[in-house]
C-alpha cells in the first residue's frame, strides 16, 4: 500500500506549483488603440425597366462613366444633371469656378496626368452644354445672348456655396474670379 | 186751341230743321269719326304749337280706342319726341266726363329726352330757362301697361353723354289725385348704357336692371322712393370723371332730384389709369345709400356720412393682367359726398386683403414710384384718407404663374392721414402688426406658436431701402419631432427674392440661417444653417432613437441649393467641441445574432471588433459631407484613447466607380 502511495510522490509538488504559478499580467499601461478605417459604398440602383431600356439601345463605345455616357446623348440638360456631382466634386476641389458668362473657369494648375485631362474634357462638356441652353433660351425669349449669359452667370453666383470660386464685379469695373465669402 | 196750333206749327217749322240737325250732326260724326286723326293732329298742335303731330290711324274698336304709328317731334328741328308704334285705350264716355280712363296700354313707345322735350313737358332743360313745371290735370287710369319701351337721352347740353335704355311697367289705379297719387308703381328699366356723345358702342356704364319705385306725390316732389340697381358696371375714366363735373355744378343745385334710398348690388368698378405700365383698379360695389341726390352730387345732404362697401377688389400685374398682386375680400368707404368733392375720404377699412409677393408686385411699386414725379392734373390736391384700418391681411408668395404659397401670418394696420394720389400712386409707410396666434400645418407637419411681429411696409419703396420688411418671432416651431424655441426671422422682399435670415434656440444651443427664395419658374433656392453648442445626445435621441447615440456638443454648418421641394446640392461640416462618446446601439442586434456554429475564436474575435465599433469614446471629431442628385460622400474622422475612426460613406446612383469624384484620392471633401 505504501509502496503505491509512493508511487504518486510526484504529484505534490506539481500540484503545489501548479497553485503557486507566477501571474501574468495582461493589462498595458496605456489602452489598446486600435485604428480603424471603413469605406462603405452605398448604391442606388435604378428602375430596372429604365435600365432595360437604356441597354436596348446600341453603344458605339462603352461609355467610360455615367456622366460620359449622358454626355454621348444630344439633350444638355440630361447632360449637366449627370455631370452635376463631377462639376461639385471640382469645385470642393477648387479646380473651377463660375465665370461672368455662365461658364465654368478653370482653376490652373490641374493635377496632372489623366485626371487633369478628365476634368478638362468634363468642363469643355459642360461648357458646351451651357452654351447651347442659353443660346437657346435666347432665341425662345427674343434676348441676346450675352444678356441671358449675364443672367444665368448671376444665378450660378447666387447657387454657389461658400468657399467656392465665383467671378465677380470689382468696383473699378474688372471681374476678378475670388472665393465666395462665408 | 191756340196752345196746340202752335205747337203744331213748330213741328212743321222745326221738324225739318231739328231733322237737318240731327242729319248733319250724323254726318258731322261720320266725318270726325272717318277722320279722327286729322281731328288728334288738329287738336294736339293747339294743344302744343310747338309740337308736330302725327298719327296713322285711330279708330274705335269694340269699345277700345286703338292709335297706331303715333310720332310727335319738334316743328323747328323736325327730331322725334315720342313713337309710338301702337297703343289702346279703353274707356267709356261717361269716363270721359269723369276724367277716367280705364286702361291705356303701350306697345313700343321710344321716348327721345331731349331739350326739346324737356321743353314740352314743363321741364328744365337748362340752368337759364328758369321755366315751372303746369299743374298736372286730375286724371285716373285703371292700368298703364307697357311690355317694351325705349328710352333715349341725347343731346342735353348739361350732359355730354348719350342714355340709352329699355323701359317696362304695368300700374295700376294710377291717378293725379288722393289716394291713387300715393300709391308706389314700379318702373322696370334693363340694359341701362351711358356713354359719349360720339360713341354709342362703348358705354363707360352699364346697369343690367334698374327698378324705380315712386308714386306720383313724390315725383311731383323731385323725389324716388327707391331705386334699386342689380348687376352691370363702371369704367371710371375720363368720360365718367366728365361727367361727374357736369352733374355738380353749382348752378344746378338749387334743382335737386332725391332718392329716398338707392341699394347697388353686384355692379363691377373698374379705375382706368391713363399710364400704360399701371394696371387698372376692379372692385365690386354692393351699397346702400339714402337721400342721395340724382341731380347734384353737392347740396343739403352734401354732409352726411355715406358708407359703401366694394368687395373683391382686384389689382393685377401691369405686365399680365392675369397675374393678380394685390386682392381685397372688402372694402368698407366711409365719406361725405362735400369730402368726395374735396377729394378726402373718412375712413377706409380694409378686409382681408391679400399681398401676392412676386416680380409683378414690385413692377407694380415701381410704375406706382413712376407715376408719384408726374404732376396731379391742374395743380389739384391728392386723394386723401383721414383715417385707414386694415385687418386680417394675408401675405402669399409667387402668383397664378409660379404656384401660390401662404405664409404662415395675418396682419392688419392702422394709419392716419394717408395721402393718395388718384387712386394710383398710393403714399403709404406704416407698420403691418401680425395679430399674435398659433399655426399649425399638418400636411407639412409643422406647428408654430404664439407667432407675432410686424410687416415694415412702404409703399412706393424708399430709395435703397428694402421693400417690405417682414420681423417675425414666435415661441415655438415644430417640425415633425424637432424642435426649436424663440425663433425669429426678418425677410425682406425685393423683385429678384424674397431674402429671410432666422435663428434661434435649439437643443441647448443656437442655431442662425439665411434662405433665399428667387423668383423663378422652377422656385429656386439657397440656403445655409449653422449651429453652436448644440447637445448632440438631444439632437441624435430625435434622429435616430435607439440607434445611434453621440454625446457632447458640436457645431455645423450646411448650405443648400435647391429648386422646390428637390434639394439638388447638399454641403456641410460638423465638428464636436468636446469629447464625448459615440454609442452604435444597432450594434446589439449584431451581437447577439452572431452564429453559434462559429468557433470559439471567430466569435470572440467578431465580439470584440462589434463592441470596439458599438462604443468609442472620442476626443476629436470632425466630418463633413456632400450630396448632388442624391450622389456624394459622407466622411467621419474621430481620435479617441481606443484609437482613430475614418469613415468614409459614398453614395452612388449606379454601379459603376470609374467617375473621377469616386476615387478617394480626387475627393477633397469639402
Amino acid at each position: 500500500m505504501a509502496k503505491n502511495i509512493r508511487k504518486f510522490w510526484f504529484l505534490i509538488p506539481l500540484t503545489l506549483g501548479a497553485c503557486a504559478a507566477p501571474s501574468v499580467n495582461l493589462a498595458t499601461p496605456e489602452p489598446i488603440k486600435i485604428d480603424i478605417g471603413m469605406r462603405l459604398d452605398v448604391y442606388q440602383h435604378a428602375d430596372p425597366n429604365m435600365v432595360a431600356a437604356t441597354k436596348a439601345k446600341p453603344a458605339a463605345t462603352a461609355p467610360a462613366s455615367p456622366a460620359a455616357a449622358v454626355t454621348a446623348t444630344t439633350d444638355p440638360v440630361a447632360g449637366q444633371k449627370a455631370r452635376a456631382v463631377e462639376i461639385q466634386n471640382f469645385k470642393n476641389s477648387r479646380w473651377v469656378g463660375e465665370g461672368r458668362d455662365g461658364l465654368l473657369i478653370i482653376r490652373e494648375p490641374l493635377p496632372g496626368g489623366d485626371d487633369g485631362e478628365a476634368i478638362r474634357k468634363v468642363v469643355q462638356q459642360e461648357n458646351r452644354d451651357r452654351k447651347r441652353i442659353m443660346r437657346e433660351e435666347a432665341d425662345t425669349q427674343k434676348k441676346t445672348l450675352s444678356d441671358v449669359q449675364a443672367q444665368y452667370a448671376l444665378e450660378w453666383r447666387n447657387r454657389s456655396f461658400s468657399g467656392e470660386y465665383v467671378e465677380m464685379p470689382q468696383p473699378d469695373g474688372t471681374y476678378q474670379l475670388i472665393q465666395k465669402p462665408e | 186751341m191756340s196752345r196746340k196750333r202752335w205747337i203744331r206749327r213748330g213741328l212743321l217749322i222745326g221738324g225739318p230743321f231739328f231733322g237737318a240737325l240731327v242729319v248733319a250732326l250724323g254726318v258731322a260724326v261720320v266725318l270726325i269719326y272717318a277722320r279722327l286723326p286729322y281731328v288728334a293732329k288738329w287738336s294736339v298742335e293747339r294743344a302744343l304749337p310747338h309740337v308736330s303731330f302725327e298719327l296713322r290711324s285711330l279708330q274705335l274698336q269694340n269699345g277700345v280706342w286703338v292709335v297706331n304709328e303715333l310720332k310727335l317731334s319738334d316743328k323747328k328741328t323736325g327730331k322725334p319726341l315720342i313713337e309710338l308704334e301702337s297703343g289702346t285705350v279703353r274707356f267709356g264716355l261717361w269716363d270721359l266726363f269723369r276724367r277716367h280712363l280705364g286702361e291705356v296700354r303701350l306697345k313700343n313707345p321710344v321716348l327721345r329726352v331731349s331739350p326739346e322735350l324737356m321743353a314740352l313737358v314743363g321741364g328744365d332743360p337748362s340752368p337759364e330757362s328758369g321755366k315751372k313745371s303746369k299743374p298736372m290735370l286730375n286724371w285716373s287710369v285703371d292700368r298703364l301697361v307697357c311690355d317694351y319701351g325705349e328710352f333715349y337721352v341725347a343731346g342735353l347740353s348739361q350732359q355730354p353723354v348719350n342714355v340709352t335704355a329699355r323701359f317696362a311697367f304695368d300700374w295700376k289705379n294710377v291717378s293725379t289725385v288722393e289716394p291713387g297719387i300715393q300709391q308706389i308703381n314700379r318702373l322696370q328699366v334693363w340694359n341701362v348704357d351711358v356713354s359719349k356723345n360720339d360713341d354709342f358702342s362703348r358705354p363707360f356704364v352699364r346697369f343690367n336692371l334698374v327698378n324705380l319705385d315712386f308714386s306720383l306725390q313724390e315725383l311731383l316732389a323731385q323725389r324716388v322712393n327707391r331705386i334699386e340697381v342689380l348687376g352691370g358696371y363702371v369704367r371710371v375714366g375720363e368720360e365718367f370723371q366728365a361727367m361727374l363735373k357736369s352733374t355738380s355744378g353749382g348752378k344746378r343745385a338749387a334743382k335737386l332730384w332725391l332718392a329716398k334710398a338707392l341699394e347697388i348690388t353686384d355692379v363691377g368698378v373698374r379705375v382706368d389709369d391713363p399710364r400704360p405700365e399701371v394696371a387698372d383698379i376692379r372692385f365690386r360695389i354692393n351699397t346702400k345709400l339714402a337721400e342721395f341726390p340724382l341731380s347734384d352730387l353737392a347740396g343739403e345732404i352734401a354732409n352726411r356720412p355715406q358708407q359703401i362697401e366694394l368687395s373683391n377688389v382686384e389689382i393685377v400685374s401691369p405686365v399680365d393682367r392675369e397675374v393678380r398682386i394685390i386682392t381685397l375680400r372688402s372694402v368698407f368707404v366711409e365719406f361725405t359726398l362735400a369730402g368726395i368733392l374735396e377729394k378726402r375720404i373718412d375712413r377706409l377699412k380694409l378686409l382681408q386683403p391679400s399681398i401676392y409677393i412676386s416680380p409683378d408686385l414690385f413692377l407694380y411699386m415701381e410704375s406706382m414710384k413712376g407715376g408719384e414725379s408726374m404732376p396731379a392734373e391742374g395743380g389739384q390736391a391728392s386723394w386723401g384718407i383721414t383715417e385707414l384700418e386694415i385687418s386680417n391681411g394675408r401675405v402669399l408668395l409667387g402668383g397664378e404663374k409660379m404656384g401660390e404659397v401662404g405664409l404662415p401670418l395675418e396682419f392688419g394696420a392702422k394709419a392716419a392721414d394717408v395721402l393718395l394720389d388718384n387712386l394710383a400712386s398710393l403714399k403709404l409707410q406704416t407698420t403691418l402688426v401680425i395679430q399674435n396666434r398659433d399655426f399649425e400645418f399638418a400636411a407639412l407637419q409643422v406647428s408654430l406658436d404664439n407667432l407675432r411681429g410686424d410687416l415694415r411696409f412702404s409703399y412706393p419703396p424708399e430709395k435703397q431701402e428694402s421693400n417690405l420688411v417682414n420681423t417675425l418671432r414666435l415661441d415655438e416651431l415644430r417640425w415633425r419631432s424637432y424642435l426649436a424655441k424663440e425663433v425669429w426671422m426678418s425677410v425682406t422682399f425685393d423683385k429678384t427674392a424674397i431674402t429671410a435670415l432666422f435663428g434661434g434656440k435649439a437643443y441647448g444651443g443656437g442655431f442662425n440661417g439665411g434662405v433665399a427664395y428667387f423668383f423663378s419658374p422652377d422656385n429656386r433656392w439657397v440656403g445655409w444653417l449653422a449651429g453652436d453648442r448644440i447637445n448632440l445626445k438631444t439632437l441624435t435621441d430625435v434622429i435616430a432613437p435607439q440607434n445611434f447615440r453621440m454625446t457632447g456638443p458640436a457645431e455645423f454648418q450646411i448650405q443648400v441649393d435647391a429648386s422646390g421641394q428637390i434639394i439638388d446640392r447638399l454641403k456641410g461640416r460638423f465638428n464636436a467641441q468636446k469629447t464625448g462618446v459615440v454609442t452604435i446601439s444597432k450594434m446589439d442586434d449584431f451581437l447577439g445574432n452572431i452564429p453559434e456554429n462559429w468557433t470559439a475564436l471567430k466569435q470572440s474575435s467578431t465580439r470584440i471588433a462589434l463592441e470596439a465599433l458599438r462604443d468609442y469614446r472620442y476626443e476629436k471629431a470632425e466630418g463633413n459631407f456632400w450630396f448632388v442628385n442624391r450622389q456624394g460622400v459622407l466622411k467621419l474622422q474621430m481620435d479617441g484613447p481606443t484609437g482613430k475612426r475614418d469613415y468614409e460613406i459614398f453614395l452612388h446612383t449606379d454601379e459603376s466607380t470609374k467617375g473621377l469624384w469616386q476615387k478617394t484620392s480626387a475627393n477633397s471633401g469639402s
